[in-house]
C-alpha cells in the first residue's frame, strides 16, 4: 500500500514536472521568434535532409516507422523519398503528384488525395515557416528547455476532420524545424525528425524527376 | 412455339440459378467440424502489410495492420505511406466498431465491403458444415453467407472463397512462409473490380 502511495505521488510529480517544462512564449519572444523564422524561411532556396518517420498507432506495442530524404527546391518542388522498408518517392511538382512505387510510375495515388497534398503543402510550409503568415490555422506559441514550439489548429471543418494539430518543434536556436508532428483526430500521429539538414546546397532539378 | 419460348426462358432462368459450388455440388457430404484460420489468430501478435489496393483502375498504396486485441476483436489499420490513417476499424464476429475513416472513404457501401473482407480474414475459426474430401475444402454457411475454406497437403488453409447462394463474392489467397507465417495474401473480388495485395515487410 505503501509502494503503491509513492508511486502514485512520484507520477502525479512526474506528470507536473512534464508539463512545467513547456511554457507559453511571452509576446515579445512570439513576435521575435516568428520574425526569425519567416526571415531564415526566405531565404531557404533549396533544403534538403534526411528524415525518420515514425506512425504511432495507440493499440499497436511500438511505431512503424519508415525513413528517406526530402528535397524541395523553391518555388513547388518537393521530393519525398523513402528507402525504408520499401522504396517509394511521391514528387509534388508545379502543381502536380507524381508516384514512384517500387519501379513502377506516375499513377494517381487515392491514399495522397487532393486533401491530402494540401496537407503536404502544409508540411513544406511548416518546413519553410510560410505557415506562421497563414489565416488558415489558430496557432500557440511556447518553449521548453532545449526547444522552440508552435502549435497550429486547423479553422476549416475540411482540414480538421484530417489533422486536429501540427505540432512545430525548432530545435536549440535553430529556425528551421527540427520535427513536425501531425496529430489525427484520433490522436494516433505521425511524427517526421529531420536530421542532416542543408540549406541552399545547390541541388540538380533532374532530381525532381522520376 | 409459345411455350417452347415460354420453356426456353425457363431452363434459362433455371439453369442460371443454379446453386454455386466452386467444385461440383456432388462431391460435398455432410461434416460438422471446426476450421482453423491460423494467421491472425495469434493475441497481440503484430505483423506489418504493405497494401496495394485496385478499384477500377485506380490504385493506393499504404502499410495495414491486423491485430487480435481480445478473444474477440481485431483492430483493423490501413495508412497512407505518408501517415497519414484512412482507415481503423474494430471487428468481431457479429459486430464492428469504426474508430476512424478518412472523409473521402466514409461511405456505407465501402466500410461494408471493408468490414465484410476483414471479417473473414481475422475470423480465427469456421465451423464447417460440408466437406468435399477429393477437392480437400469445407464449406461453412454463416448468415446466410457460404465459406468455401481450401486446406492443402500439409493441412494449410490456403484459401476462403466467400459466396452467396448463386455466386462469389470475392476470395482470399493467403501464402504463408515455412514456419507457417503469413508471408503475403490477397483479396480478390468479382461483382466489383477491386484487389487488395498485402506483403508482409520488417516491422
Amino acid at each position: 500500500m505503501k509502494t503503491k502511495l509513492i508511486l502514485l505521488l512520484v507520477s502525479v510529480f512526474h506528470i507536473a514536472l512534464t508539463k512545467a517544462q513547456e511554457t507559453a512564449m511571452s509576446s515579445a519572444e512570439i513576435i521575435s521568434f516568428k520574425q526569425t523564422v519567416v526571415a531564415e524561411a526566405q531565404k531557404i532556396k533549396t533544403l534538403k535532409t534526411d528524415f525518420v518517420q515514425y506512425k504511432h498507432l495507440d493499440f499497436l506495442s511500438k511505431e512503424i516507422t519508415s525513413s528517406g530524404s526530402m528535397l524541395l527546391k523553391n518555388p513547388n518542388k518537393l521530393l519525398w523519398k523513402y528507402n525504408t522498408p520499401i522504396q517509394y518517392a511521391i514528387l509534388f511538382k508545379d502543381n502536380k503528384v507524381l508516384v514512384n512505387d517500387q519501379g513502377k510510375k506516375n499513377k494517381v495515388d487515392l491514399g495522397n488525395n487532393k486533401k491530402f497534398e494540401k496537407i503536404n503543402k502544409m508540411i513544406i510550409g511548416s518546413i519553410s515557416g510560410d505557415l506562421f503568415a497563414a489565416d488558415d490555422f489558430t496557432i500557440t506559441f511556447h518553449k521548453n528547455r532545449n526547444q522552440r514550439i508552435a502549435k497550429l489548429s486547423p479553422k476549416t471543418k475540411e482540414l480538421s476532420a484530417y489533422i486536429q494539430t501540427i505540432v512545430l518543434y525548432f530545435n536549440d536556436q535553430q529556425s528551421t524545424v527540427s520535427e513536425v508532428q501531425l496529430i489525427e483526430p484520433s490522436k494516433d500521429y505521425t511524427k517526421i525528425v529531420f536530421k542532416n539538414k542543408q540549406i541552399n546546397q545547390p541541388i540538380s532539378d533532374a532530381l525532381f524527376s522520376f | 412455339m409459345r411455350y417452347s419460348v415460354f420453356s426456353l426462358l425457363l431452363l434459362v432462368l433455371l439453369t442460371g440459378c443454379k446453386v454455386y459450388y466452386p467444385n461440383g455440388k456432388q462431391n460435398y457430404g455432410a461434416i460438422d467440424t471446426l476450421v482453423q484460420n491460423p494467421y491472425f489468430a495469434r493475441l497481440n501478435e503484430e505483423r506489418l502489410y504493405r497494401a496495394t489496393i485496385r478499384f477500377y483502375g485506380k490504385e493506393m498504396t499504404g502499410m495495414f495492420v491486423a491485430k487480435r486485441i481480445s478473444q474477440d476483436d481485431h483492430r483493423i489499420v490501413l495508412t497512407s505511406d505518408l501517415g497519414n490513417t484512412l482507415f481503423d476499424i474494430t471487428i468481431s464476429k457479429d459486430q464492428h466498431l469504426v474508430n476512424y475513416v478518412m472523409q473521402d472513404l466514409d461511405r456505407k457501401i465501402i466500410l461494408h465491403t471493408l468490414v465484410r473482407d476483414f471479417r473473414a480474414l481475422t475470423q480465427t475459426t469456421y465451423r464447417a458444415d460440408y466437406q468435399n474430401s477429393i477437392a480437400n475444402q469445407f464449406l461453412s454457411i454463416y448468415n446466410g453467407k457460404r465459406y468455401f475454406l481450401k486446406i492443402d497437403d500439409q493441412g494449410t488453409l490456403t484459401k476462403i472463397e466467400m459466396a452467396s447462394k448463386y455466386k462469389t463474392a470475392f476470395e482470399i489467397q493467403f501464402k504463408p512462409d515455412s514456419l507457417g507465417k503469413l508471408d503475403s495474401f490477397n483479396i480478390k473480388h468479382h461483382g466489383i473490380k477491386l484487389k487488395m495485395d498485402f506483403v508482409n515487410i520488417p516491422f
